[in-house]
């Protein structure tokens, strides 16, 4: 009795509390019952990833644009990662300078303008004016446009043209319908952009006007969900209908009827590039036990929850060049024992880790906690080296893009990119192997992979673009330069009452017309 | 009176300036920058001539106090400058997030007091009895809990089993709030109630309380009108520590929820190293801190009347 | 009559406090102890990857296997090691400086307080997270800088409370009766002031252990913290975070650890308390 009044007091102002919130709390009404809509939760449409919009003439917004179904390229990628025509329906090279290429008849902008030549010339004008990345690839020197036809000139020879066109920043978009504040864009894709607020989401609504069948919905929302377990919550829930970039963990959830998954192998790679300024890494048999000590099949089924596949060169098996086309030294313990025990490498003293003339064989791996895979292969590596009698160092740290930079400071990098973001192979090769690569960390240098880096810049035969790839990869493993680990496999899951939510090897391909309401 | 209030703000421009420094030294000391950090993002590489233009065009290339004088030059115009990262102007980027975080603090620190002070009342009254130990054991639980753990758990609870709340909250309302604030809530509640019981323990030992009793005045009486205000200042400076804090944004707390405040704003920028961003943020804090001790100082000369006629406190 | 039943109640409280206080303490010692030689009670090798991935508990793995094989048991016995002694380091270091610096401004006064306190201010208003990165490029990662990124913001916490009993107690009548029979302030400090400000700090301290373990494990997403393969309870749990409907255990079995951890340390510090200051005996 005596503390019941305070305690009446505290409780009515919960109650009150409770009573305000649940006021407020209208009852959520299913709105599905005829699926006209479809929201689909991203957790990388953001000013971080460079995507803050939909404009293809900014930064990587390209992918946003073609991802979500507003904007569409000349030519795009087959399943098999082959360039074929998309909003054009051929080409032809006059000669090494010089490409013709013939648009398609009909289509229209969501602006209700006509595509054609002068249109495309407009477009692409102005994103090698604004666009660097765009204009160091294409190397446009000037574009003619004649009814349906445009003819590009490149300064030098640029045999991958086609494949820079495919990029996303090579969306279509209408110039006289320009670009909003919020970073909007007219393109001819089966889906236009409504509302944009950076960060958090897109409203798309269908274009009736599609030049390529019926889009399968009348508006789609683009919810940006940076926090995968909130992603993974608001499928559950049925908040969101589709989801891309869900952690593996979160998997076994949606493993059932009401749920579709669609993956592929993609050009991501988890791979580890030797430092060979390092003096124990410059020991040939050092780098082979290291390439012999990851167990990549293990990484993938255990920590990657199946969700890659173990590399054996930089780019995954949907690519002529990619898969089988080389050959990985396979997970083989004793054989690292071997080689290392070959080369004086021996445990004398009995505590696990080998030496020779006095040095331990301890190796610093250096890597990066922002792409949670690093952690992991570092730690799992750790264990398998460590059983073949190396020390391995881990340092995971926010701060490796100054690190690496310093050759002192590591051994090993672990790191993540995308080996052939437009299904060519050279672009690996440029910027991670030659004497003249940005990201070359380790300083791996080899005549004959720069020889033959030389001849794939002048080639435009595909099939032979092809071989040299191969032939390149194999130069880099045969000299234990790189050990490519895993190719990522991406996977988007989607309700099952939902169709045409693919996953596409190239991973620009997301919101197209095939997606609809399953039958 | 008012020379007070204004000296401790002019207070405010050193800390400004030492702090805007310092923080602009140590993002150069954490290595790498805005344009590395995208690039690692997008997973892509460029050549070092795009890097070097990119750098260029933020003024990445120029000595550190160039940048810092340049930064300071502008801010002294009105300019806070436009983000590294997503291009837009920082100051009204970094003001559309205030009232997010506004709401949430209030509402948090609502919850916390409704929960913390009746719940720590009733624990210091029944010492060493049952209600305390089950009291104390949620306040453990509640301190040994990380947030993402609680949010998650909350989420899975009132979003997915009962289907209360949505487990997106789009836009800032008084119902998108509620689960963010409690999680909020339960940790500082947790630390708190034991505060409370702690003063309330301390109060109820003194000796008026004991007169009151044997002068006959019901226990309730006496816990309301005297206990519990004698507690006052502790819960409030307790409390202008958290308002501080949260006001300062709960990154974590804000993913989970997708509640779009400061807090994350901060850590984006942090991890891109996106300057004017920090900048704006540092300087926030510099003020929110400057303004949370002043009116603490000043309620406390309200609460307390020994503070209040100038008699130093014993 | 009345009083003799009050003084009888009053010893009877006081032989609970001081038996509670000698249980907690002498549980404190076992769980340090258990805490110290964690790798003795462990029954399998805390790094070896050799069970299958993500196992439910069992009779063989009471606690479950993480995704990388490990037994989780031992995981947890020696992530308690890890968490607690660094935790117990960090508190340490801030509660004493802290109370070093607030002390000595509190009974100094002057120019030297006032530097101090700007400078308490400055670090309590400095974002705590661009110091963390800052020191992790500065001084490479690892538990021991982890443990000095938060000791830099922590420190100005103990130092004010510090400094505010101190101001307290300099007005104190039986203060000024030390200082009028001669104490030089060494004495003062160390025979009065100190013992006096002791109670309100280790409660802090002890309020703060369960905090700092979740701050440590918190910065380890800069690469500030236990590396791999390093067990830490902090790390386990926010690494096992997507797991929590999936896999359970992986989340669970370190939580109850630092539950655990954090419930014993809060048990003892109450009732140092209750030994401590006669007051709250009531």
């Amino acid at each position: 009795m005596k503390k019941s009044r305070i305690l009446s007091v505290w409780l009515a102002a919960a109650v009150l509390v409770l009573g305000l919130v649940s006021g407020c709390a209208a009852p959520s009404s299913d709105t599905r019952t005829a699926k006209t809509t479809f929201v689909l939760g991203d957790t990388t449409f953001n000013a971080e990833n460079e995507e803050p919009d939909i404009n293809p003439h900014r930064a990587y917004s390209g992918w946003a644009c073609i991802r979500y179904g507003v904007g569409e390229t000349l030519f795009r990628y087959s399943d098999s990662m082959e360039i074929e025509p998309w909003l054009a329906t051929g080409y032809e090279l006059v000669d090494d300078l010089t490409w013709k290429i013939t648009l398609r008849d009909g289509v229209t902008f969501s602006s209700g303008r006509k595509m054609d030549g002068e249109a495309v010339k407009e477009c692409l004008g102005h994103l090698i004016e604004v666009h660097d990345r765009a204009r160091g690839d294409l190397m446009i020197g000037s574009i003619t446009a004649d009814g349906q036809t445009v003819t590009i000139r490149t300064t030098e020879p640029r045999p991958t043209l086609l494949n820079y066109l495919s990029d996303p920043y090579g969306c279509i978009i209408d110039m006289e319908a320009g670009v909003t504040g919020d970073g909007i864009v007219c393109g001819t894709g089966p889906y236009l952009a409504v509302s944009l607020t950076t960060g958090e989401e897109l409203t798309l609504r269908k274009n009736e006007s599609y030049w390529d069948g019926e889009p399968g919905f009348d508006e789609i929302t683009v919810l940006t969900i940076s926090d995968g377990d909130t992603l993974t919550m608001a499928l559950q829930s049925g908040e969101i209908d589709g989801a891309y970039g869900m952690p593996y963990a979160s998997y076994p959830l949606f493993q059932n009827d009401g749920y579709t998954f669609s993956g592929t192998a993609t050009s991501r790679v988890f791979f580890v590039s030797m430092n060979f300024e390092s003096s124990i890494l410059q020991n040939p048999a050092v780098r082979r036990a290291i390439a012999m000590g990851i167990d990549k099949e293990r990484f993938v089924t255990d920590l990657l929850d199946g969700n890659g596949y173990p590399a054996a060169g930089a780019f995954p098996n949907v690519f002529s060049f990619g898969g089988d086309a080389v050959t990985a030294k396979e997970y083989d313990p004793d054989g690292a024992r071997a080689v290392l025990e070959e080369a004086g490498w021996v445990d004398t003293d009995g505590d696990g880790i080998r030496e020779k003339d006095g040095q331990e064989l301890t190796i610093r791996w250096l890597t990066y906690p922002s792409r949670q895979e690093l952690p992991l292969l570092a730690e799992s590596a750790q264990a398998s080296l460590g059983a073949i009698g190396f020390d391995v160092i881990v340092n995971s740290t926010a701060d490796h893009n100054s690190i690496r930079t310093d050759p002192a400071a590591w051994d090993v990098y672990a790191s993540a990119m995308v080996t052939a973001p437009t299904g060519d192979p050279a672009y690996f090769f440029t910027t991670h192997c030659l004497d003249s690569s940005t990201a070359n960390n380790g300083h791996y240098h080899s005549d004959a992979l720069e020889g033959l880096a030389a001849e794939l810049n002048a080639t435009f035969d595909t099939a032979r673009r092809a071989e040299l790839a191969a032939d390149m990869q194999q130069i880099l493993l045969d000299d234990d330069a790189f050990v490519f680990c895993s190719h990522l496999r991406m996977s988007m899951v989607c309700r099952s009452d939902v169709e045409g939510l693919t996953a596409h090897p190239c991973d620009f391909y997301e919101i197209t017309a095939d997606l609809k309401p399953a039958p | 009176m008012r020379n007070y209030v204004l000296r401790r703000l002019l207070q405010l421009i050193p800390i400004l300036l030492i702090l805007t420094f310092l923080s602009f030294g140590m993002m150069r000391l954490a290595g790498s920058d805005a344009v590395l950090q995208k690039m690692e993002n997008t997973g892509m590489a460029v050549s070092q001539e795009t890097i070097d233009d990119a750098r260029a065009e933020l003024g990445l290339d120029k000595p550190f106090l160039t940048q810092y004088f340049v930064w300071l030059g502008n801010l002294l115009h009105g300019d806070m400058g436009t983000s590294y990262v997503s291009g837009q102007e920082v100051f009204p980027t970094f003001v559309s997030k205030l009232p997010a975080t506004l709401l949430l603090t209030a509402v948090t620190i609502v919850l916390t007091i409704v929960i913390s002070v009746p719940l720590g009342v009733w624990a210091a009254v029944r010492q060493n009895r049952w209600a305390d130990y089950v009291i104390r054991t949620a306040s453990f639980l509640g301190n040994s809990m990380p947030n993402f753990f609680v949010g998650l758990l909350l989420l899975y609870v009132f979003a997915i089993r009962l289907a209360w709340f949505p487990v997106i909250s789009r836009g800032v309302t008084l119902r998108n709030v509620v689960l963010p604030s409690l999680t909020l809530a339960i940790a500082m509640s947790a630390k708190y109630l034991r505060q409370v019981r702690a003063a309330v323990l301390e109060e109820l030992g003194k000796a008026y309380v004991a007169g009151a009793k044997a002068r006959g005045v019901r226990f309730s009486v006496t816990l309301t009108k005297s206990v519990l205000r004698s507690c006052l200042v502790t819960i409030l400076t307790l409390l202008t520590l958290s308002i501080g804090s949260l006001l300062g944004g709960t990154a974590i707390v804000e993913s989970i929820f997708m509640w779009d405040g400061v807090g994350k704003l901060a850590v984006d920028a942090i991890n891109m190293r996106d300057y004017p961003m920090i900048q704006a943020y540092v300087m926030w804090m510099a003020i929110l801190y400057v303004c949370v001790n002043l009116v603490t100082d000043l309620s406390y000369r309200a609460l307390d009347p020994r503070i209040r006629l100038g008699v130093r406190k014993g | 009559m009345i009083d003799s039943v009050t003084v009888r109640r009053q010893k009877i409280r006081k032989d609970h406090t001081r038996k509670r206080f000698v249980f907690f303490l002498l549980a404190t010692a076992v769980f340090l102890i258990v805490v110290c030689f964690a790798r003795q009670f462990c029954p399998y090798d805390p790094n070896a990857q050799v069970f299958s991935a993500l196992e439910p508990p069992s009779v063989q793995h009471p606690a479950g296997t993480d995704r990388f094989g490990r037994d989780m048991l031992s995981r947890i016995l020696i992530g308690l090691r890890t968490s607690v002694l660094s935790t117990l380091a960090l508190v340490a270091i801030i509660t004493a400086a802290g109370t070093v610096i607030g002390v000595l401004c509190g009974h100094l006064g002057g120019a030297a307080d006032a530097l101090m306190m700007r400078a308490a201010d400055v670090c309590l208003a400095f974002p705590g997270l661009v110091l963390a990165l800052a020191i992790a490029a500065l001084l490479n990662g690892g538990l021991q800088n982890a443990v000095l990124a938060l000791a830099v913001v922590g420190w100005p916490k103990y130092a004010r409370l510090a400094r505010s009993q101190t101001l307290a107690l300099e007005s104190a009548d039986f203060i000024a009766a030390a200082r009028l029979s001669g104490d030089s302030s060494v004495q003062l400090v160390a025979r009065h002031i100190l013992p006096n400000i002791a109670g309100p700090i280790l409660v802090t301290a002890v309020l703060d252990i369960g905090t700092m373990m979740m701050e440590l494990a918190g910065l380890s997403f800069l690469g500030l913290g236990a590396m791999p393969p390093t067990a830490e309870l902090g790390s386990m749990m926010s690494s096992g975070r997507s797991m929590l409907q999936t896999y359970p255990w992986v989340i669970l079995g370190p939580g109850i650890a630092i539950f655990a951890a954090v419930a014993l340390f809060h048990l003892l510090g109450d009732s140092v308390r209750d030994v401590l200051d006669p007051r709250t005996g009531r």
